[in-house]
C-alpha cells in the first residue's frame, strides 16, 4: 500500500520544453537536505516553521506520563518532552481528502430524555445537605447524551465543592440516587488515605523547611575570592607555628611529654568551595566546636573567622587527646583560640563576643588569669550570669 | 520561521537566486503532496515520514448548534518525526 519515496525520487526534472533550469541529481539532493536542515534549525530557534500552502511544523510540550515497556510490559515513566508536530495547510487537507469531500456532516435530532426532567428539577429538590449536593452548572447538558440510553452509558460529574472526590462516574439510571444525599460508607474509605497522604506531604515539606533553616543558620560563612601569594601564606603559617611564639609554646612543650600518638597529628588543608572552620574542625577533629583551635594558628591568613578565602592553605594544629578526652594542653589551646575569636568579635560583632569568651572560659578557666586585664566589667558580669562556678572562684 | 526566511537562507547557502530557491521549494512540496494524494507514504531520511490514513465516520457534538452530529469519513495526514529528530527536539528550543 505505502511506498517509500527517497530523496532522489523527489523533485522530478522539469519537462524538456520548460524554461526552468535543469539541475543535477547531486544538487537536488543537496537542496532537499538543506531544506530539511533549515526546517530543523527553525524549529530549534523559533519552535515553529510555517510553510505557505504546505503546513506548519511546531514543537509541542508533552507532559510526563506513565507507560509500559512494550517488550517486557514493565511500567515506566515517560519524561515530559517536546514533540515535533505537523499540521497540514487547509489546501493540502482538502487535496488529500478529495475522495470524501462530497460528504457532509448530518445533524441527528434527539428526542428529549426522561433524565432531562430530573436535572431540571434539581433546584426544586429540597433538603439535600449543602456539601453532598452537586452544583447545577457542573452537569453536562442533557442533549449530549444519546437519544436512547445504550446499556453501559456513563456520564462524568465534577463535584467541585468536595475536593477529595474529584471525578466520579455515575450510571444514567442512577441519576436520581445521585441527586439524593449520597451514601457515606462506600465512599468514606478512600478519603482518609488521601488525607493521610496530604498530611504526610505537608509534614515532610515542613520538616525540609526546618532543616533548611537550620542549615542556613549554622553555616554563616561565605567565600571570598581573594588570592594571596603562596609565599605570604607559607610565611604566615610558619610565623604562627613558630615555637618561639608564646601561643605555640605549650603545645610544643607538651609534645615531648606525650608518649601516645596524638588524636590528630596536624597538617594542612587547601580551602575549596563550601569549606569553613566549623566544618574543617568537624572533619579533622571530629568535634566542630574545636574550630577556634584552627583559627588560632591561622590568624594571619584568616582575618575573619567566619570567612575562608578560596585556595588558601590552612594549617591544622595538633590535637593531643581525642575530642571527648582533651588534654590540658588542648584545652589551653582551644581556650586561646576562643579568646582570639572573642577579641575579633569585640571589634566587629559585639553581641557575639561574650559568648566566645564564655566558651574560652569553659575550655580553660585559667584564661582569665592570663588575659584578665583585657576583659571589661560588663563581660565579667555576663560570665557571672552564665557561668557562676568558674568566675566565682576568681 | 516562514517560507520567505527559509527561501532566503536556502538561496544564500546553495548560491542560487531566491526565485529559483522558491520554485524548487514549491516543487518539493508539490512532490510530497502529490504522493500523499495518491496514498503513498513519503519518507524523508533522517527527518521523518508522512502519509495519510482514513478516519472513519463518527458521532460528535456541535456545541454551537447544540446538536449531535454524524461526521463523514475523512482522509487525514500524519507526520512521524524520525528518531534522530525526536531526540534532537526533545529538549525544546534553548531559551
Amino acid at each position: 500500500m505505502s511506498t517509500n519515496v527517497k530523496h532522489l525520487k523527489l523533485l522530478p526534472a522539469p519537462r524538456k520544453g520548460s524554461k526552468q533550469p535543469q539541475h543535477s541529481v547531486e544538487f537536488l539532493r543537496a537542496f532537499v537536505q538543506e531544506t530539511l536542515a533549515l526546517i530543523e534549525e527553525g524549529l530549534r530557534r523559533d519552535g515553529v516553521v510555517r510553510l505557505h500552502e504546505f503546513g506548519t511544523f511546531q514543537l509541542k510540550w508533552a507532559n510526563e506520563r506513565r507507560g509500559r515497556n512494550p517488550q517486557t510490559g514493565a511500567p515506566l515513566v515517560i519524561p515530559g518532552q517536546y514533540r515535533v508536530t505537523f499540521k497540514p495547510a487547509a489546501k493540502v487537507e482538502s487535496r488529500i481528502n478529495r475522495r470524501y469531500a462530497h460528504l457532509k456532516s448530518e445533524i441527528i435530532e434527539t428526542p428529549p430524555l426522561p433524565p432531562a426532567k430530573s436535572v431540571q428539577q434539581t433546584p426544586a429538590t429540597p433538603a439535600a445537605s449543602g456539601l453532598n449536593q452537586p452544583r447545577d452548572n457542573n452537569f453536562i447538558p442533557v442533549f449530549i447524551r444519546p437519544p436512547y440510553p445504550p446499556p453501559p452509558n456513563r456520564i462524568r460529574f465534577d463535584f467541585a465543592e468536595e475536593e477529595n472526590t474529584g471525578y466520579e462516574e455515575i450510571e444514567v439510571g442512577e441519576l436520581e440516587e445521585v441527586l439524593a444525599p449520597r451514601p457515606v460508607p462506600d465512599e468514606a474509605e478512600p478519603e482518609p488515605r488521601r488525607n493521610n497522604a496530604a498530611r504526610v506531604r505537608w509534614y515532610g515539606s515542613f520538616l525540609m523547611l526546618l532543616l533548611l533553616m537550620l542549615f542556613a543558620f549554622t553555616t554563616p560563612i561565605h567565600e571570598r575570592d581573594i588570592k594571596r601569594p603562596a609565599s605570604e601564606v607559607a610565611h604566615s603559617i610558619a610565623a604562627n607555628l613558630n615555637p618561639t611564639s608564646d601561643l605555640a609554646k605549650p603545645a610544643n612543650g607538651a609534645a615531648g611529654k606525650h608518649e601516645t600518638p596524638p588524636a590528630f597529628p596536624g597538617g594542612t588543608h587547601l580551602v575549596t568551595t563550601g569549606d569553613n572552620l566549623w566544618q574543617l574542625s568537624g572533619r579533622y577533629y571530629v568535634d566542630p566546636f574545636l574550630w577556634p583551635n584552627i583559627y588560632r594558628v591561622n590568624t594571619a591568613a584568616v582575618s575573619d573567622p567566619d570567612v575562608l578565602a578560596l585556595q588558601e592553605t590552612i594549617a591544622l594544629p595538633v590535637l593531643y587527646g581525642p575530642h571527648d578526652r582533651l588534654t590540658p594542653v588542648d584545652r589551653r589551646n582551644i581556650a586561646e583560640g576562643y579568646f582570639l575569636v572573642f577579641d575579633y568579635y569585640r571589634q566587629t560583632q559585639k553581641h557575639l563576643a561574650p559568648f566566645a569568651l564564655w566558651a574560652a572560659v569553659r575550655y580553660d578557666p585559667k584564661i582569665l588569669d592570663t588575659h584578665g586585664d583585657k576583659i571589661t566589667e560588663a563581660e565579667l558580669a555576663f560570665l557571672k550570669a552564665h557561668d557562676v562556678n568558674t568566675v566565682a572562684s576568681r | 520561521m516562514t517560507t520567505t526566511e527559509l527561501v532566503k537562507k536556502l538561496a544564500e547557502r546553495l548560491q542560487i537566486s531566491q526565485v529559483e530557491a522558491r520554485t524548487l521549494l514549491r516543487r518539493l512540496q508539490e512532490t510530497v503532496v502529490k504522493d500523499l494524494e495518491s496514498g503513498k507514504t513519503v519518507v524523508l531520511r533522517g527527518f521523518g515520514s508522512c502519509g495519510t490514513r482514513k478516519q472513519e465516520a463518527r458521532l460528535s457534538f456541535n456545541p454551537a448548534l447544540r446538536k449531535r452530529m454524524k461526521l463523514p469519513p475523512k482522509v487525514v495526514m500524519f507526520f512521524r518525526p524520525s528518531q534522530r529528530l525526536k531526540d534532537n527536539m526533545a529538549a525544546g528550543r534553548p531559551t
